[in-house]
């Protein structure tokens, strides 16, 4: 329950930053987009079914309050999760760089996804989009990729620890 | 976790629910005027003070860091405006004058303003939507306040954007800039018309595009634009911004001018909101 507790926190945290803290740092008018990493690092540490619910729920935050339609950054999120806690559950978890790489490899397929959703119907010019939004924004949020690892990897590992404790007591 | 093992020997069935769940939400909430629900009310209790006090936090930080690095330039930028403030007492001095004569003339035409009567409400920006193809932003007022969804939003003096996504304690609101913004605009110098959007293509150069003026029309850089009367949205005379330069479209029979817009809209802090619909009587 407490791992629920913390990392429901650590999403909307991560969502009120985004909005607030974040077009300050912006970079050729683009943002990092953490949530992703988040989802990502969630998913490689906890494997693709709590990687999808944590997706999912992180998804359902910037929907219900930044979007207008519900559900599509939940899908987003929920497959994103799915897709990269399935395959990299077993791969050592100590080694940052894995998580770099999938990270530059979901942002690329996220962000066009929304592109898609978002743009693509009504003003298809994709290597505009490329070079504007979604090249620079895969960059910008893999950089932000070792940071949020450490970060998940580290409150992950004590939450194991003290659910470790708790089962042998 | 027993949950998590149960959904773990369950995985199809879980990918397929999960997909299924969010492609029904998707379908039921993607009429864009759908009211609050129990969901947005109840997160948004929790986040809008949170994110009203970060983003105070945030711009006092910047303020102060700005201060500390920039000295030199904010010298430079207190030297130009000193000489605008010279300037701009001048240029009140001689509008005041043109506003009594203005109020002469309009009580001799008998002419009033349509929407002077029009009741705004100020509330502040705390969140940007992290979507980056779009340019929205939130801010601290909601239904509660009495804001509703198509409510011009205003500042620096002209449209800002149009209120969008309406829940309890905040709204999303679509900028100027923002694909989803459009209205319908008049260049007053010429009476020539057409419907300013926001253009991701122009987005990030701070730039809309006007769409749909004709071959014939005499606008021309340097026009102000205002909303229209035939807008069914926003009030008529609002001050849009200027255009920056005209275009042919490829057909030859219609032109499309690029508008730069009179809002700041990367630097948002306060904004007005015109807290009444049109066409509510």
């Amino acid at each position: 329950m407490i791992r629920v507790f913390i990392f429901a926190l650590v999403i909307l945290i991560n969502f009120i930053l985004q909005a607030t803290l974040f077009p300050h740092i912006a970079i050729m008018s683009v943002t990092p987009d953490t949530a992703m990493v988040f989802i990502v690092s969630y998913a490689i540490l906890r494997g693709e079914i709590e990687g999808a619910i944590f997706g999912f729920a992180s998804g359902l935050v910037q929907d219900v309050l930044g979007g207008v339609v519900i559900g599509f950054f939940a899908l987003l999120g929920f497959l994103t999760g799915y897709l990269c806690g399935k395959p990299f559950r077993d791969f050592f978890k100590d080694n940052f760089f894995l998580p770099f790489l999938i990270v530059i490899a979901a942002a690329f397929v996220y962000q066009f996804a929304i592109y898609v959703a978002t743009v693509m119907f009504s003003h298809a010019d994709f290597w505009f989009y490329f070079r504007t939004v979604i090249f620079p924004k895969t960059i910008y949020t893999a950089s932000m990729s070792v940071p949020v690892y450490v970060f998940v990897h580290l409150v992950n590992g004590r939450l194991e620890r003290f659910e470790g404790l708790r089962n042998e007591a | 976790m027993d949950f998590v093992s149960f959904l773990g020997r369950h995985k199809r069935v879980f990918l397929l629910s999960g997909i299924g769940i969010c492609i029904l939400a998707i379908v039921f909430t993607i009429n864009p005027n759908i009211g609050t629900n129990i969901f947005s009310s109840a997160l948004t209790y929790v986040v809008t003070p949170v994110q009203r006090g970060l983003n105070a936090s945030v711009s006092w930080v910047q303020g102060h860091f700005s201060a500390l690095t920039n000295n030199q330039r904010l010298i430079n930028e207190n030297r130009e405006l000193h000489a605008e403030l010279n300037r701009l007492q001048f240029e009140n001095f001689r509008l005041a004058l043109a506003a009594e004569e203005n109020e002469a003339l309009n009580t001799a035409l008998n002419m009033h303003t349509q929407y002077a009567h029009l009741s705004t409400m100020g509330a502040r920006v705390i969140g940007q939507d992290p979507n980056d193809f779009q340019r929205s932003f939130h801010i601290d007022r909601g239904a509660n306040d009495g804001l509703e969804v198509s409510m011009a939003v205003i500042a620096n003096g002209g449209l800002a954007g149009v209120t969008g996504y309406v829940s309890p304690t905040r709204t999303q609101f679509f900028s100027v800039l923002d694909r989803r913004f459009s209205a319908h605009v008049v260049a007053p110098r010429t009476g020539d018309l057409g419907i300013a959007t926001g253009h991701s293509a122009y987005m990030n150069e701070g730039l809309m595009r006007i769409n749909h003026i004709e071959a014939a029309a005499q606008i021309m850089p340097g026009d102000e634009i205002l909303t229209s009367s035939y807008s069914v949205i926003f009030p008529a005379g609002i001050l849009v911004g200027e255009v920056v330069s005209i275009h042919t479209n490829p057909d030859g029979l219609t032109r499309y001018a690029l508008l730069r817009p009179v809002a700041d809209v990367n630097n948002l802090e306060i904004v007005l909101v015109v807290n009444e619909v049109l066409g509510d009587d």
